[in-house]
């Protein structure tokens, strides 16, 4: 059934080009961080990881979970509009799994940004002409664990948006998610913070240093919120009168 | 345009927009002036290093709050499909122009609360002399006009488009671009090619003698040029697009 | 006859004020079931409760013989069709994509879609975006929406709003032709008498959340023959009700 729906989800999304600006928005860091790295080369001795900061850093501090929120009010609303929870709560599905095969389909948009992110580092990497092989591991790492971290991220969002009709409310408060974020990094604490864990898992601040926390530590935390909001968002979505 | 005014205001009650511009302010005023005000530095060029530091405060925080504000009002209409009946009581023009007004005015009504809250912090934390009131003044208007620019330009997508995902999205890529161009001063002509970048263009204040072995030892600030040409380009700028923006809505079909 | 749908003491309290009070709904296999009653009287509420899009404050569903719970939700939806409120629709797809969102969560053939645009007639602007969609023409893809499955029961409110006299009309003698062309059991809500007088066989009367009647039309027709219907209807509602 779920297999439905996510086949249902992604014909509602035709014809809107929401995923246009996933593709343009990691283009920005990616020239323009490479322009800054390239002008303090003086200071950011450490090539690959040294531009990996510069290229992620605001992504995944503002923009990205911005993004995501935007994506999930825009996804809820699709619902919200036009009475359609009338229609997509009579079919013969279950509640939980709609709420589900929203999150699968956010989640699937973070995974695709996170790869792009990926992808136009190393190649801005090598037209900038960095003399050293691209980090490979680290790269997958950071854009694995960055897409966790996202869909933490975008399951709060979700289930934010059940409620919210609107697009500012769930956008400032990704906005300021991301800032407390950055907070909750700055206090060492972005390790167990929603809002923290895509910035913590992407490693932007600090890419040589291995997580404190450990792999096996950030991937519970994560898979922990991820079920926790969905079993809450499926709770909610069962009880709620539309 | 009073009527439409006062309209305006209480179409908005029980949305809570006020109050969710003040949230933004607040984090506003709470990010841009936290920090470590111990050293002797700080203290001694404390108000410089406001008007170094806060443009890219702005420039985050100022593009987002605008593109909240203009699509909550917007978005009302769109929601119920008033524009049909609005557009029969109410000229067309009429109707961009208070919307415009009346988000204008609590974005720069944020705009003056975070301000004065910088000036508030400088006097409270005790920096060295008093405040350089005229450029703050300055300041104030290099803030406020990039805004109004960026403010304008929000408010027409939040119109045109009823898919508000278009105007959030294209707001928050052009504030990316804004914001990064600030970290570019070598390649001035970036930020005067967005709008967003004018927080960027209209900054007047550098820090100089920085450099990684000495850091803050032989650092100072010092007042720039006032990019008095560009601040014109701007107020054109923004008169171009009220005009675009405001022809486009009115052929629109609603 | 068999009872294909029945409630028992349905209830649905929002905060202090009981929008449908202790209704027992008794509705026949192939019969055109006519919900009556004046706006706000709590029809939607009651239609919203037997798709389990609304849950009751108190009482029993019972469709198909089986009752209403999260465990056969699934199974009972899957034989109703519906059209609630105003029809719902992505404004951004085409009719026929609409359809076929439908069509893969229901999982029923794809020339479904193309029956049930050529009953409601709608194959002509099938390609056009919904958004640019009349309302009568919105009306008429929510009601090919709901008989895409061609269901065992059809739960139609206020399926009129929006048309034309002459959509009315068609409308009507669409719905009236179910039962014997599908064998489809169809529950029709109105707020106007002449409607569900033209169409139902059966009918039910609500008015602030009560059944003040039910049992076929006829009866009601000789309950006193003083009355004409409209007055009988008025008495059963409450004078103050305009229709």
């Amino acid at each position: 059934m779920l297999l439905k729906l996510l086949k249902a989800e992604r014909m509602k999304l035709k014809r809107s080009p929401v995923w246009l600006a996933f593709l343009i928005m990691p283009v920005i860091p990616a020239l323009l961080g490479t322009l800054n790295y390239l002008n303090n080369l003086d200071l950011l001795k450490s090539e690959w990881y040294s531009m990996w900061t510069q290229h992620t850093l605001f992504t995944c501090y503002f923009f990205l979970p911005v993004m995501i929120g935007v994506y999930c009010a825009y996804i809820m609303r699709l619902e919200h509009s036009n009475h359609n929870w009338n229609k997509t709560l009579t079919m013969p599905v279950s509640r939980a799994e709609v709420f589900i095969s929203k999150m699968l389909t956010v989640s699937f948009m973070v995974f695709v940004s996170e790869i792009w992110i990926g992808v136009l580092f190393v190649v801005s990497g090598k037209i900038v002409g960095i003399a050293s092989a691209p980090p490979y591991t680290d790269i997958a790492v950071w854009c694995i664990f960055g897409t966790l971290g996202g869909i933490v991220i975008a399951a709060v969002q979700l289930f934010l948006s059940i409620y919210v009709k609107s697009f500012a409310l769930p956008v400032g408060i990704a906005f300021a998610g991301g800032l407390s974020g950055l907070l909750f990094l700055a206090k060492n604490l972005g390790h167990i913070w929603p809002y923290s864990l895509m910035a913590y898992g992407m490693n932007s601040n600090a890419p040589q240093e291995l997580m404190e926390s450990g792999y096996g530590t950030f991937v519970a935390v994560c898979v922990v919120y991820i079920a926790a909001v969905t079993v809450m968002g499926s709770m909610v979505m069962n009880k709620k009168d539309m | 345009m009073i009527r439409l005014l006062k309209c305006e205001y209480k179409k908005t009650r029980g949305r809570w927009i006020f109050v969710m511009a003040l949230v933004i302010t607040a984090a506003q005023i709470a990010w841009g002036l936290y920090g470590d005000y111990d050293s002797e530095f700080i203290i001694k060029n404390g108000w410089m290093s406001f008007l170094y530091q806060l443009p890219l405060v702005n420039a985050i925080f100022l593009p987002l709050l605008s593109i909240i504000v203009s699509s909550r009002l917007c978005d009302i209409e769109h929601k119920g499909a008033m524009m049909k009946q609005l557009a029969v009581v109410a000229d067309r023009w009429r109707i961009y122009d208070a919307k415009l007004i009346y988000g204008l005015a609590i974005v720069l009504f944020c705009n003056i609360l975070s301000w004065s809250a910088s000036v508030i912090c400088g006097y409270a934390v005790g920096f060295e002399g008093d405040v350089p009131i005229r450029l703050y003044l300055i300041y104030l208007l290099f803030t406020a006009v990039p805004t109004i620019a960026v403010y304008i330009f929000q408010h027409t997508l939040s119109l045109l488009f009823k898919n508000q995902a278009v105007t959030f999205f294209t707001g928050i890529i052009g504030a990316f671009c804004g914001l990064f161009s600030m970290f570019l001063p070598q390649l001035p002509f970036l930020r005067r090619m967005f709008i967003w970048g004018y927080y960027g263009v209209l900054q007047f204040v550098g820090m100089f003698g920085w450099t990684k072995e000495t850091r803050y030892a032989s650092a100072y600030f010092d007042v720039m040029d006032f990019n008095w040409i560009f601040f014109g380009v701007l107020i054109l700028i923004c008169i171009m697009t009220y005009i675009i923006g405001k022809l486009l809505f009115c052929r629109k079909e609603v | 006859m068999k009872e294909i749908v029945i409630t028992n003491g349905l209830t649905k309290r929002y905060n202090e004020n009981l929008s449908v009070n202790n209704l027992d709904m008794r509705v026949k296999e192939g019969r055109i079931y006519g919900f009556l009653g004046p706006n706000g009287a709590g029809k939607s509420t009651t239609l919203k409760m037997l798709l389990d899009l609304v849950r009751p404050t108190a009482g029993e569903i019972d469709i198909f013989g089986k009752r209403l719970t999260s465990k056969t939700r699934s199974d009972i939806l899957r034989n109703i069709g519906s059209l609630i409120e105003s029809p719902s629709y992505y404004g951004h797809l085409t009719g026929a994509e609409n359809l076929k969102i439908l069509q893969t969560l229901l999982g029923v053939p794809k020339k479904n879609i193309d029956e049930a645009l050529r009953i409601v007639r709608l194959e002509r602007q099938q390609n056009k975006k919904v958004s640019a969609y009349s309302l009568g023409m919105k009306q008429r893809l929510g009601l090919a929406g709901a008989l895409l499955s061609f269901p065992k029961l059809l739960i139609l409110d206020e399926p009129t709003n929006g048309l034309d006299p002459a959509g009315i009309q068609e409308m009507r003698s669409l719905i009236c032709s179910l039962p014997d062309q599908y064998g489809m059991t169809v529950i029709v809500s109105s707020h106007l008498l002449a409607e569900i007088d033209q169409m139902a066989e059966d009918i039910g009367i609500i008015a602030n959340g009560k059944m003040m009647y039910q049992g076929p039309l006829k009866l009601l027709h000789e309950t006193d023959k003083s009355k004409n219907l409209e007055e009988i209807f008025l008495d059963l509602t409450g004078k103050e009700v305009s229709l």
